[in-house]
């Protein structure tokens, strides 16, 4: 028997209209002056303004994904990629900027269940410390999980059960231990439920804040798995946080490379790790491990 | 519809170093794929790497046509290159990039799914499809196993492979059949071949294998920067 030749369509030569798109996005720690802007940043070698000791820890920052990409951001300690995806998951205040996501509108605008409920629909982020995600110790696994089709307004105990049952299943979390508290978990099975959580109700932006930092090397290589298998390579947009080069090169298209809160370089991923411009992109890529 | 993929007139020198590549120029499509050998160290990593956007050029530009349109693949802004790359353009040109606790036949099957990941169910043939083509490469035996306990050359030949089951309207293929299994030589290079059929192919290779020039290449050979 042979093998049927794929067909290859002709290329469509253009991508589609971007599914998020940041527009100077501005946050700072302190109370601000008019020198801040101008005396921080890469060039000046601080995010730290010398005349009032703000932290500028984002000046101004624009940024688009697609649908169906996946956008790392790396960076060293301090360097505002937290700071950025936390600010995008609408868990902290802004000092300005804009952030567009298709079909919701203006982020930054919402307020009080509008801005809750995106939250728990259209966005989603996975925290490194998945309690620092809402997810709470002493519930069951399922019912972590659940909580989300209950914000859907889903009150059917059966349903809502088999639903977050099988996305913990999907996620490699055994039936058995579906009632168990969360808290008798090991970190990567918390980690697990953390994503059967973010990915229920198949969110629009996935945000991903240092999703394998802290897990031993096995637990990690089958976490970045299970995520790799999870992303919505179509329609939805994924953006990943993480220091480690190594989860860029797996997972992400396209990165961007960010210093003292600004961005310094961007490219695909291999064109960041094979032919860096900017010297702390050299340096980061220089410092990593075999 | 033919896809044209060309370039024109690269240079490429890394810092202080000798220049690589000297006004390289050429042109693949469908049909008309592109053998480029020369002798190790002669540069024909770095064109590849020049004409995936994954190397800056210091001079020329790459170029994808389809009849209607065209984008210089070189002078994009980089979503927009990360998206031919996602869509169109299928590169191997180092080891395999997977986690490392997938099994074998996971990956082909991923690889299949294709745009359809995320929580969408491979096809029902998938898991067929994998085990087949695993079968003629002399993988059949690895097919359950991580792939991170593959050897070199099983992971190599995954690689290509991968690529293989989803050709891209342009395929850069460095160097495809060496360091490869022994056994999967003869079938990756028919595979290649049928991959041409539909998409511009470039690939690179130190010495000329018979596994693929039995079928109707075009060759130049790269020296000293020049491609002739």
């Amino acid at each position: 028997m042979s093998l049927p030749t794929p067909v290859v369509q002709a290329p469509r030569l253009a991508p589609p209209p971007a599914l998020l798109r940041v527009e100077g996005l501005r946050r700072l720690f302190g109370p601000g002056c008019a020198s801040c802007l101008t005396s921080t940043g890469d060039a000046a070698g601080t995010n730290r303004c010398p005349a009032c000791g703000t932290i500028v820890a984002l000046p101004g920052i624009d940024l688009e994904v697609g649908p169906g990409e996946v956008l790392g951001i790396v960076g060293e300690s301090g360097s505002g990629k937290s700071t950025l995806l936390r600010s995008l998951a609408l868990e902290q205040p802004v000092d300005g900027g804009r952030a567009e996501l298709e079909g919701v509108g203006e982020l930054f605008a919402l307020e009080g269940r509008a801005r809750r409920d995106v939250r728990t629909r259209a966005l989603t982020i996975v925290h490194q410390d998945p309690f620092s995600a809402g997810l709470r110790s002493q519930l069951a696994a399922e019912t972590n999980v659940a909580e989300r089709l209950l914000a859907r307004g889903d009150r059917r105990f059966e349903p809502l059960s088999m639903e977050a049952g099988g996305m913990l299943g999907r996620m490699g979390v055994h039936a058995g231990r579906h009632a168990d508290p969360l808290g008798t978990f090991s970190g990567g099975m918390r980690q697990r439920v953390q994503l059967a959580r973010a990915l229920i109700r198949r969110p629009q932006l996935l945000l991903l804040d240092e999703p394998t930092t802290g897990l031993d090397p096995s637990v990690q290589a089958t976490v970045l798995s299970l995520i790799a298998r999870s992303i919505d390579r179509t329609l939805a947009g994924t953006v990943v946080v993480t220091h480690d080069l190594g989860v860029v090169r797996l997972l992400a298209d396209r990165t961007i490379v960010m210093h003292h809160g600004e961005i310094v370089e961007e490219g695909t991923t291999d064109q960041i790790l094979e032919d860096p411009v900017h010297p702390h992109t050299q340096s980061l890529v220089a410092s990593r491990l075999p | 519809m033919s896809v044209l993929f060309r370039a024109a007139g690269l240079r490429k020198q890394f810092a202080e170093g000798p220049v690589v590549l000297r006004d390289v120029s050429l042109n693949a499509q469908p049909w008309a794929p592109l053998v480029i050998f020369g002798d190790s160290g002669c540069g024909k990593t770095t064109l590849l790497r020049c004409l995936a956007g994954t190397f800056r050029l210091d001079a020329g530009s790459v170029h994808l046509d389809d009849g209607h349109g065209h984008h210089r693949i070189d002078d994009v802004d980089p979503r927009t290159r990360a998206w031919l790359r996602r869509e169109h353009v299928g590169v191997v040109d180092g080891e395999l990039i997977a986690p490392p606790c997938d099994a074998t036949r996971d990956v082909l099957v991923q690889a299949m799914a294709g745009q359809a990941a995320g929580g969408v169910q491979p096809s029902a043939d998938a898991w067929e499809r994998a085990d087949e083509l695993l079968a003629r490469v002399g993988l059949d035996d690895a097919a359950d196993r991580p792939v991170g306990l593959l050897g070199q050359q099983a992971r190599r030949t995954l690689a290509i492979a991968r690529m293989l089951v989803r050709p891209a309207a342009v395929l850069l293929l460095d160097d495809p059949l060496r360091g490869v299994l022994p056994n999967a030589v003869a079938p990756l290079g028919a595979l290649i071949a049928d991959a041409a059929t539909s998409s511009a192919l470039v690939l690179t290779t130190t010495t000329p294998p018979p596994a693929l020039f039995d079928h109707a290449y075009d060759t130049m050979s790269l020296t000293d920067g020049v491609l002739r």
